[in-house]
């Protein structure tokens, strides 16, 4: 039996658009009767007590450490998490990669130019004077953004649409058999695929 | 090809290429001048057989090699384990019942990324920091077995459809057996050049399977001491074809890795002809300890429904080694045998095992264990012996309906080889040249430490401490 609980990791620079992508996602396959939650640098589980929201390389650390523990916990529930973040440090992904298993990563590739003109706000804590402690913080800018080598997606968002981007991610979790609607039928149960695994030993004489 | 993708860790990186089943006796004597590849890296580093662990099957052994713990630490005592007391309650193992970690893990913990492929009992794929294909034991191509979920269909793409095992063993004839074997070795050994030349590691291992395969569906060819073996038989070199073929293949994969990598060649057990067959329930029915409600009209598998449990003291499930289980009262549902009486019984099964003759009346050399007297530690349910007819020369069958205790076909069909203790084991350290020496007495338990020690770290204090460069 394949997996029914599953992580959708949304990571790009800030204003690439993962914010919008994972609100219509969530809306969509809550519609379908999923169980579903959304956690963000800003959006921690509600169980983890006060965390300081700085930005420096640990804190962010820290925040996706939580946040995936926090997925694990609600996957053994049988929900499905989506997270949405910048999530610079490809460490601190594979990290959670690690930590959660069934995580589906997805690069939020819209261009750096796109993204400056749509988060101006953010882009200006990196380029006023007065503000000009906080250029380290912005991913993109002082802080260097490390794009996933091996994301199972990158979408830009910049010409593409918010529905057809839904509509790819849909697509990607069902060609990888995680369910996209509530009591899809998934794989072969286990008394199956034991006796798959046993007549095969048979032939081979192990058994 | 160029590679070369960068490892983290400031140690070289490691690479073993395990060859299930392969046996010192060709790849070291018989064809090592066929073998360019495996010569080089036998003549320029140390290697020597590697002693298989308890059962010598590669359901535990890769996963006894890989932890550094026996079979009884892990809980798995072969590709069945018994789940509870129920009389049938035997079901297969996979990567889910090794609650030990791997070196992979270990590694993983300490930021160093692995590449695996084909390694036996990492189905069903667990996380790792890295990319893993698992094994044979995937109940089949749709199911999921890798890790990440998104490498199975770039696989697929790049090396044109996964195989993870050979099809239909025996249903299928010889000469697609063996076409099937090539092409899943050639499609595996593609998937991890791919692998090995795009992801970031530190550590990778594939375990080609096709070795274990080949063995047993040709070796009747290859082989005088075989009941079955015909002369000048057209399949008489197909073994050593494939011998070749695997070793032009691991060439290619050499050519991938960075020159200062160390290479482990290593193998789970050995092979040696298949003499015969000892029919154990019949041997349990014939000292009385085994009663049929009643006996069968032709040959066919024991089941429990069969078995007149009130008067049965013993039973045993056969393959390339026995599990013999008895029927204790108050642990069995229909348990006769006094715990009290149960030592006693499991000598006099010793000895009835290890004094059986062969079918020509001469010792026969069977070997029968007391699970506690092979493990450091038990855990789960162990069968109550181990039984190795002629120490391995003759595999156990557990179907009934014999007229004899002997039968020369493995009672699911024909099989060329059986297992044997001793596999193989070749390393190369760029950094730490051998001489070419042949070094003895190696076990699979030295494996995990060997790599351990290579990255830096201490192994285990539930690993036997010393690497394979010690006796």
């Amino acid at each position: 039996m394949t997996s029914a609980a599953y992580t959708v990791w949304l990571t790009g620079l800030p204003g690439a658009g993962k914010t919008t992508l994972a609100k219509a996602l969530a809306e969509r396959l809550l519609r379908q009767g999923l169980e579903l939650e959304v956690f963000s640098s800003r959006r921690l589980p509600p169980e983890v007590s006060y965390v300081p929201m700085s930005w420096s390389p640990e804190a962010r650390r820290d925040r996706s450490q939580i946040i995936a523990e926090a997925c694990r916990r609600r996957m053994a529930q049988g929900k499905i998490c989506l997270v949405e973040g910048s999530w610079p440090s490809r460490a601190d992904r594979e990290d959670a990669r690690l930590r959660i298993g069934e995580l589906v990563e997805i690069h939020v590739s819209t261009p750096l130019e796109v993204c400056q003109d749509r988060a101006s706000h953010v882009y200006a804590r990196a380029s006023t004077p007065e503000l000009k402690r906080d250029w380290h913080e912005v991913p993109g800018m002082g802080m260097t953004y490390e794009a996933p080598e091996f994301p199972e997606l990158s979408l830009d968002l910049s010409f593409l649409s918010t529905d057809d981007a839904v509509e790819q991610v849909l697509a990607l979790l069902k060609s990888l058999d995680y369910p996209v609607e509530r009591q899809q039928a998934m794989g072969l149960s286990p008394e199956e695929a034991e006796a798959k695994v046993r007549a095969r030993l048979e032939a081979l004489g192990y058994v | 090809m160029s590679t070369q993708r960068v490892s983290r860790g400031s140690s070289p990186p490691f690479l073993i290429l395990g060859l299930d089943c392969a046996p010192p006796a060709l790849v070291f004597d018989r064809w090592s001048d066929r073998l360019p590849t495996l010569s080089r890296l036998m003549r320029e580093g140390v290697y020597g057989p590697l002693r298989s662990c308890h059962p010598p099957v590669t359901v535990p052994a890769w996963m006894c090699m890989m932890t550094g713990q026996d079979a009884g630490m892990l809980g798995v005592y072969g590709f069945r384990n018994r789940r509870s007391y129920d009389y049938d309650a035997l079901t297969v193992c996979n990567g889910a019942d090794i609650h030990e970690p791997t070196v992979w893990d270990i590694l993983g913990e300490q930021g160093l990324s692995s590449v695996l492929v084909g390694v036996p009992m990492t189905y069903p794929p667990r996380p790792v920091r890295g990319a893993l294909v698992s094994c044979f034991l995937t109940p089949d191509e749709n199911s999921q077995y890798t890790f990440p979920r998104a490498l199975k269909g770039e696989l697929d793409r790049v090396v044109g459809g996964y195989q993870l095992d050979v099809r239909d063993f025996r249903q299928v004839s010889l000469e697609s057996l063996l076409a099937q074997i090539h092409s899943m070795t050639r499609k595996r050994m593609h998937a991890f050049r791919h692998l090995l030349t795009t992801r970031p590691w530190d550590f990778a291992m594939v375990v080609e399977m096709g070795v274990d395969r080949i063995h047993h569906g040709f070796w009747q060819f290859l082989d005088p001491k075989h009941k079955g073996f015909e002369p000048d038989h057209p399949l008489q070199h197909a073994i050593r074809d494939y011998y070749e073929a695997l070793d032009a293949e691991l060439a290619q994969v050499l050519a991938t890795v960075p020159p200062e990598t160390v290479v482990l060649v290593v193998s789970d057990h050995g092979a040696r002809a298949m003499e015969g067959a000892v029919c154990v329930n019949e041997v349990l029915m014939r000292a009385g300890l085994l009663t049929l409600k009643e006996r069968p009209a032709k040959v066919r598998r024991l089941t429990s429904d069969q078995i007149d449990w009130s008067r049965t003291k013993a039973w045993a499930e056969g393959g390339y080694f026995s599990r013999v289980f008895l029927n204790v009262a108050g642990r069995e549902p229909q348990g006769i045998v006094p715990p009290s009486e149960v030592e006693a019984l499991r000598s006099q099964l010793i000895t009835l095992f290890e004094s059986l003759p062969d079918d020509q009346g001469q010792p026969l050399g069977s070997r029968a264990y007391k699970p506690e007297s092979l493990y450091r530690e038990i855990n789960r349910i162990p069968p109550d012996l181990l039984v190795y007819f002629g120490d391995l020369r003759w595999r156990s069958v557990g179907s009934v309906g014999y007229d004899g205790i002997y039968t020369f076909e493995n009672d699911t069909g024909p099989d060329g080889a059986n297992h044997d203790w001793e596999g193989i084991f070749i390393l190369h350290d760029p950094a730490n040249p051998g001489d070419g020496q042949r070094v003895e007495g190696r076990s699979l338990f030295q494996v995990a430490p060997t790599i351990l020690r290579h990255f830096g770290l201490a192994p285990s204090p539930r690993m036997r401490p010393e690497g394979l460069r010690q006796p």
